[in-house]
C-alpha cells in the first residue's frame, strides 16, 4: 500500500539510483583490490608464496572501479571546476558556459564511448586477452563504454534541466 | 594550421573553457580532442582518447590514489584525527599558543594518512577549532593555523599531488613520497616557529593550555600509537624497500579499516559515507588524469613545450632565472586555479623545460607541490581559506586571510630553503634509492 503513495520518480531520480547502485559495485571493487593488495603482500611475506597476476588483477579491477564511480561523481557534480569568475560571467555568461561545458564533454565521451565499444566487439572477436593470467579483455572495455554512455547521458539530462531552468 | 598556432588556440581555449566553469578533466580532454582532431583527423583522435582513457584508469600505480583516499577518509570517519590532536596537544599544549602548536602537529601528522589539504584542513578544523575557540585564541590565529596546517597534507606522503605529479612526468611514486618527508618536517616546523613568534608578540593571540602531567602525555600518546604505528609501517615500508607505494597504499588502508573495526569506532553509516566519498574523489581525480593524458599528445605534437622552452632560453635568465619566472606564475595561476588542476595542465609544458635547464625532476616536484600549497592559502581562490572558512563558521574571510600571512612567509621561507639546498628534498630519496 506504501507504494500506491509514494509519488513517481522523475528521470533524474531514476538516474540517480542508477549511479548509486553502479558505485556500490565500485565500491565492491575498491574493497576488492584493498583484499588482493594486501594479500599478494601477506602472501609473499607471510608464506614465500607471491600471488601471480596481482598487477593484472588490479589493473582491470580498476578499470572497473572508475567506470562505475564516474556516472556518480558527474551525478554529484563532483568534478573540479574554476569558479573564481562565477559572479564576472553574469547569468546569461554562466547559463551559457553550463550548456557549453555539458556538451562538449558529452560529445568527447559519445566518441570515446563508441570507440571502447568497439575495441570490446573487436577484443572479442580476436579474443584478446592478459599476458599473465589470460583474462579476457574485451568486458573491461565494455565497462569503459558503459560507465562513459551513462556520463553521456548525465550530461544530457543535465541539459534538458539547465534549458528548462533557463539563466540564473 | 600550423601546430604552434594550433598549440596557442587549443591554450586560449583551454582558459575560456575553465573561465566558463567547464570541469578541468573535460576542458582538457576537450581541447584535446579536437586540437589532435584538427591536426591529425578525427580516426586518429579518437583513436588517441580512447588508448590514453584506458592506459588512464588501468594503471596500476594510480591506485595508490584510491586507497589512501580511503585509508583517510575511514581514519577520519573513525575519529583517529582526535587521538592524534589530543596527543600533540598533551606534549605541546603548554607552550604559548599550543593549541595551535597541536593542531599544526596533528596536521602533520593525519597528513601522513591523507593525501590531501581539504581533508586534512577538514578533519583537524572540526576538532581544533572548537577547543580553542573555547581557550580564547585569536581567530586568525586559529583559522590560519588550520589553513596552513590542511596544507602539509599536500606534501607529507601519501600525497596526492606526489602520485599525479609521478604519472605525468614518469617518475617514481616512492622517490617522490620520501622527497616530501623532510620539507614536510621542515614546513611543520617553520610554522611552529611563526605560531610561537605570532605568540611571544601577542600573548592574548594563543594563551598556554593547561599543562598535563607526565602519565597522562604518555597514555594519550599510546592511545593514537596504532595510527602512527600504521603509519611508521605504510611509509617506513616504502623507505625500507618492503613495500611498494601500491603495496603501502593496500595495506594501509586495510590495517586501519581492521583498527576502526577492531576498536568499534566505525559505524555502518560512517564505512558508506567513507567509501562513496573515496569513489567520489577517486573518478574525480581519474577523470583528471584521462584529461592530462588526452591533453599532452596534442601539447607534444603542437611543439608547444619546445618552443616555450626556446623562448625562455632566449632570454638569457640563467636556469634560476627562468625556474623564478616558473614559480611566480605557479604563485599568480594559484590564486585562481585549484592546485592540482594547476598542477596537470602546467606540467606537461614546463616539466620539459626544468629538466632541460638540469633541475632534478624529484626536487622540481616538491617546489611546484609546494609553490601549489601556496595557492590554497593565498587570496581570493585560496580553497583552504574557504574550508576553514566553513569549518569555523563565524570566521570572516578577512579574518583567515590575515591569519595565513605568517604562514605564508614561513612557507617562502622554506621554499627557498629548499631551492638553496635541494638536498632537503633529494637526501632520503637518494639514500633510499641511490
Amino acid at each position: 500500500m506504501r507504494s500506491a503513495t509514494r509519488a513517481p520518480m522523475t528521470w533524474s531520480e531514476r538516474l540517480d539510483r542508477v549511479t548509486l547502485y553502479l558505485a556500490a559495485i565500485g565500491g565492491m571493487c575498491l574493497l576488492a583490490i584493498l583484499a588482493i593488495v594486501t594479500a599478494g603482500v601477506v602472501m609473499r611475506y607471510a608464506f614465500s608464496a607471491p600471488l601471480l597476476g596481482v598487477n593484472e588483477i588490479v589493473q582491470l579491477t580498476a578499470v572497473a572501479l572508475v567506470m562505475c564511480s564516474l556516472p556518480y561523481c558527474t551525478a554529484q557534480s563532483g568534478h573540479v571546476a574554476v569558479d573564481v569568475l562565477e559572479g564576472a560571467l553574469g547569468r546569461w555568461g554562466r547559463f551559457a558556459g553550463d550548456i557549453l561545458s555539458r556538451v562538449l564533454s558529452g560529445f568527447v565521451l559519445a566518441i570515446l564511448s563508441r570507440r571502447a565499444l568497439l575495441k570490446a566487439l573487436d577484443a572479442w572477436e580476436w579474443s584478446d586477452v592478459t599476458n599473465m593470467l589470460r583474462i579476457p579483455i574485451w568486458p573491461f572495455y565494455a565497462i569503459l563504454a558503459a560507465g562513459t554512455a551513462l556520463c553521456v547521458l548525465i550530461f544530457a539530462l543535465q541539459l534538458v534541466v539547465l534549458m528548462q531552468r533557463g539563466p540564473r | 594550421m600550423a601546430p604552434v598556432t594550433a598549440g596557442l588556440v587549443g591554450i586560449a581555449c583551454l582558459f575560456a573553457l575553465l573561465i566558463l566553469r567547464t570541469p578541468v578533466a573535460f576542458a582538457m580532454m576537450s581541447v584535446g580532442f579536437f586540437g589532435y582532431w584538427a591536426l591529425e583527423g578525427l580516426r586518429s583522435a579518437s583513436g588517441m582518447v580512447l588508448t590514453e582513457s584506458y592506459s588512464a584508469v588501468s594503471n596500476y600505480n594510480l591506485i595508490v590514489v584510491p586507497m589512501f583516499v580511503l585509508l583517510g577518509n575511514i581514519a577520519s570517519a573513525a575519529g583517529f584525527s582526535r587521538g592524534l590532536y589530543d596527543a600533540a596537544f598533551a606534549w605541546v599544549g603548554r607552550f604559548r599558543g599550543g593549541l595551535a602548536s597541536a593542531s599544526v602537529l596533528g596536521c602533520a601528522v593525519f597528513a601522513a594518512v591523507s593525501g590531501s589539504s581539504v581533508a586534512t584542513a577538514v578533519t583537524l578544523g572540526k576538532v581544533a577549532l572548537p577547543e580553542m575557540k573555547r581557550l580564547g585564541y585569536a581567530p586568525s590565529l586559529s583559522t590560519g593555523s588550520i589553513a596552513a596546517g590542511g596544507t602539509l597534507g599536500f606534501l607529507i606522503p601519501p600525497s596526492t599531488g606526489f602520485v599525479i605529479y609521478a604519472i605525468l612526468t614518469e617518475q617514481s611514486i616512492g622517490r617522490l613520497f620520501m622527497a616530501g618527508v623532510l620539507p614536510g618536517l621542515l614546513l611543520t616546523a617553520l610554522f611552529i616557529t611563526a605560531i610561537w613568534l605570532i605568540s611571544v608578540r601577542d600573548p592574548t593571540a594563543g594563551p598556554r593550555g593547561a599543562p598535563v602531567a607526565l602519565a597522562e602525555r604518555v597514555r594519550v600518546l599510546a592511545d593514537a600509537g596504532p595510527l602512527i604505528l600504521v603509519i611508521f609501517l605504510s611509509i617506513g615500508g616504502i623507505y625500507g624497500g618492503v613495500f611498494t607505494p601500491v603495496e603501502a597504499s593496500g595495506i594501509g588502508a586495510a590495517l586501519v579499516l581492521i583498527l576502526a573495526i577492531a576498536r568499534r569506532r566505525l559505524s555502518r553509516e560512517g564505512f558508506r559515507t567513507a567509501i562513496l566519498s573515496t569513489l567520489a574523489t577517486s573518478a574525480m581525480l581519474y577523470a583528471i588524469v584521462i584529461g592530462a593524458n588526452v591533453l599532452n599528445p596534442f601539447f607534444a605534437i603542437t611543439r608547444i613545450p619546445a618552443t616555450l622552452g626556446e623562448g625562455l632560453g632566449a632570454l638569457g635568465l640563467g636556469a634560476y632565472g627562468t625556474l623564478s619566472i616558473i614559480i611566480l606564475a605557479y604563485l599568480l595561476l594559484g590564486m585562481f586555479m585549484d592546485g592540482l588542476s594547476m598542477l596537470v595542465i602546467t606540467i606537461p609544458v614546463v616539466f620539459p623545460v626544468i629538466t632541460g635547464l638540469g633541475f632534478d625532476p624529484i626536487w622540481f616536484g616538491v617546489v611546484a607541490v609546494i609553490v601549489i600549497e601556496m595557492g590554497m592559502i593565498t587570496p581570493p581562490v585560496g580553497l583552504n581559506v574557504f574550508v576553514v572558512r566553513g569549518v569555523a563558521g563565524d570566521v570572516p574571510l578577512s579574518t583567515i586571510f590575515v591569519g595565513v600571512f605568517p604562514f605564508l612567509i614561513a612557507m617562502v621561507i622554506g621554499l627557498l630553503m629548499i631551492i638553496a639546498v635541494p638536498g632537503i628534498a633529494l637526501l632520503l630519496p637518494n639514500s633510499m634509492f641511490g
